[in-house]
């Protein structure tokens, strides 16, 4: 079994991957996956600390997480097809810069 | 059952909105419009009573999620309040009303969570339901570039700071193993924090992310766009009543001002000069009231900073005076700025003439104005005087003194709105105002309301039972 303290390291790798992930990546739905990772990290994070002190509160704060990043994916892929339909590109820079109505 | 009792107005609020939205996919004609917008006043109002006569300090429902003390039932209270004004001065998009509803009911669900949160689940759940009815109602209108690009924006950037308010979250819970939050108060002043390296990263990237929700500097970057982008009852709702419930939520953690005092110290700086030196530079009337929004925050944490300190008048005591005093304020102003119809941004010029075609409405928003710019009879004036007097007997001299400085240099650009309202035109022929007999009266209302409590302050104040 991996030890907490182990698991910890791992979220935390994995949540500066999704936050480099989210400066670097341009594209709206790579940034997107990387915010998710982020989630995912946290919600290891939560798994790792019940773990650690041997209580269930922090796996129930995980299915909590789960639901919530994937309405916030729901509700930006929604967003990314409208985006999509208009700009005929998904690059967030271009969109941000586009000031035409 | 008694814990039925203490959940009844979140119940209400998802019952309600579901039922608002299922009645509103049938084709909508204005008969039925105007019936979605009473049966959601009905059901923001019934929430209201069920929170009401909740007992205070009955037991917490739901292993301690939601708790009802006294301050936590003002606050749910106050934002129900502002939600329903909302409901009733916004215009209703025809196409979609019950969507349109049954998101702002969502949104107040959120709101509630937020005021009553007992445990850090219960605070991640409530800014999340709140954000994600948020992202949907700033794109609403998404046929208008504008409010899709803004939409998006906030979407990925108010996700990015989600992400880091719920590892932070994640870093405390392990290094404490609670999730209570009077639990972990406790806990906290028992340990200490500063032997708990990990708890303080963790409390950092927290306040990253409230910082971010409150759209304090440094983390203000999306405010102006958004603001600009959403249509203007959301734009109000946005600044006044999401903003108060993350910083309802925020109090139980004012513990952190012993150890991340000085960040906050700065934050609150930075935003009260920062957000009134770029409303300087500003033009267009929706972005000027974006920047004054960020400095107003960097006003309200004074009273954070200040805690339960404070001669008479807690900063607590003030900032709850503060919520209400600054959303009539701001959800008034946006609010009315939405009845000028322009086919692009709202630019200062464009309120040219307004005063002559709508006298009622030009007053409204000076009302409106001069309480955003703290300047007497309006309630502004009282709401940063507590706030700043709490900040003084607290021992802060330098922020008060900023906070001064930051206002004297706002009523420069709130100047300018005036002189632009009343100056006589050149002729502004595009000038289109529409509102119905019910959105003025209560705009005219709210002015009103802000001028009395202005006059008289101790009535709100006894009103909800702060001091």
């Amino acid at each position: 079994m991996l030890p907490a303290e182990q698991a910890l390291i791992l979220a935390a790798i994995l949540f500066v991957t999704g936050v480099i992930g989210v400066i670097v990546r341009r594209n709206l739905i790579f940034v997107l996956m990387s915010v998710e990772i982020m989630f995912n990290a946290a919600g290891l994070a939560f798994v790792a600390g019940s773990a650690l002190h041997g209580q269930p509160d922090g796996q129930i704060f995980f299915i909590f997480i789960l639901p919530v990043a994937a309405a916030e994916v729901a509700i930006g892929l929604a967003l990314a097809v409208l985006v999509f339909q208009k700009y005929r590109t998904l690059d967030l820079w271009t969109i941000a810069r586009s000031r035409e109505e | 059952m008694s814990q039925l009792a203490t959940l009844a107005p979140d119940i209400i609020m998802a019952f309600g909105g579901t039922l608002v939205l299922l009645l509103g996919t049938r084709r909508s004609d204005k008969a039925v419009n105007d019936f979605l917008r009473w049966l959601s006043v009905i059901i923001i109002g019934g929430a209201a009573l069920a929170l009401a006569y909740t007992r205070p300090n009955s037991l917490p429902a739901a292993e301690g999620w939601i708790i009802s003390s006294s301050i936590n039932i003002v606050f749910g209270v106050i934002f129900l309040a502002i939600l329903a004004w909302t409901v009733l001065a916004a215009k209703a998009p025809e196409h979609a009303a019950g969507e349109w509803h049954a998101l702002l009911i969502y949104a107040g669900n959120g709101m509630l969570i937020l005021a009553r949160s007992g445990s850090l689940a219960a605070l991640f759940l409530g800014i999340e339901i709140l954000s994600l009815s948020l992202y949907v109602l700033i794109s609403f209108f998404c046929h208008r570039g504008m409010a899709l690009r803004g939409g998006t924006m906030y979407l990925v950037l108010a996700a990015f700071a989600s992400a880091f308010l719920v590892f932070g979250l994640a870093l405390v819970y392990a290094s404490f193993g609670t999730l209570d939050l009077a639990e972990l108060a406790q806990r906290v002043s028992s340990k200490g924090l500063f032997h708990a390296p990990m708890a303080m990263l963790g409390f950092g990237l927290f306040i990253v992310g409230v910082g971010f929700k409150l759209a304090a500097v440094p983390f203000h970057m999306w405010a102006a766009d958004v603001y600009e982008a959403s249509p203007g009852p959301v734009a109000g709702l946005i600044a006044s009543a999401s903003k108060g419930a993350v910083i309802a939520a925020f109090i139980p953690f004012l513990f952190l001002v012993n150890t991340h005092g000085d960040i906050l110290w700065l934050i609150s700086a930075a935003s009260m000069i920062v957000g009134n030196l770029m409303g300087l530079l500003e033009l267009r009337v929706k972005r000027i009231l974006a920047y004054s929004s960020i400095a107003h925050i960097g006003y309200i944490l004074v009273g954070y900073l200040a805690g339960y300190n404070g001669v008479g008048i807690t900063g607590v005591g003030a900032m709850i005076f503060y919520v209400v005093a600054y959303a009539l304020a701001i959800a008034g102003a946006f609010t009315a700025l939405s009845f000028i119809e322009r086919d692009h941004e709202l630019g200062v010029r464009d309120l040219r003439g307004v005063a002559r075609v709508s006298p009622a409405l030009a007053f409204c928003i000076l009302v409106f104005i001069i309480s955003l710019a703290g300047i007497p009879p309006a309630i502004g004036f009282f709401g940063k005087l507590y706030l700043f007097s709490a900040g003084v007997s607290a021992g802060y001299i330098w922020l008060p003194v900023l906070g001064l400085l930051g206002s004297a240099i706002g009523v420069y650009y709130y100047l300018r709105i005036i002189v632009n309202l009343y100056m006589t035109p050149g002729e502004n022929p595009n000038l289109k105002i529409s509102y119905t007999p019910l959105q003025i009266s209560i705009i005219i209302a709210t002015a009103a309301a802000i001028v009395f409590f202005g006059c008289f302050p101790q009535t709100m104040i006894t009103a909800l039972k702060l001091f």
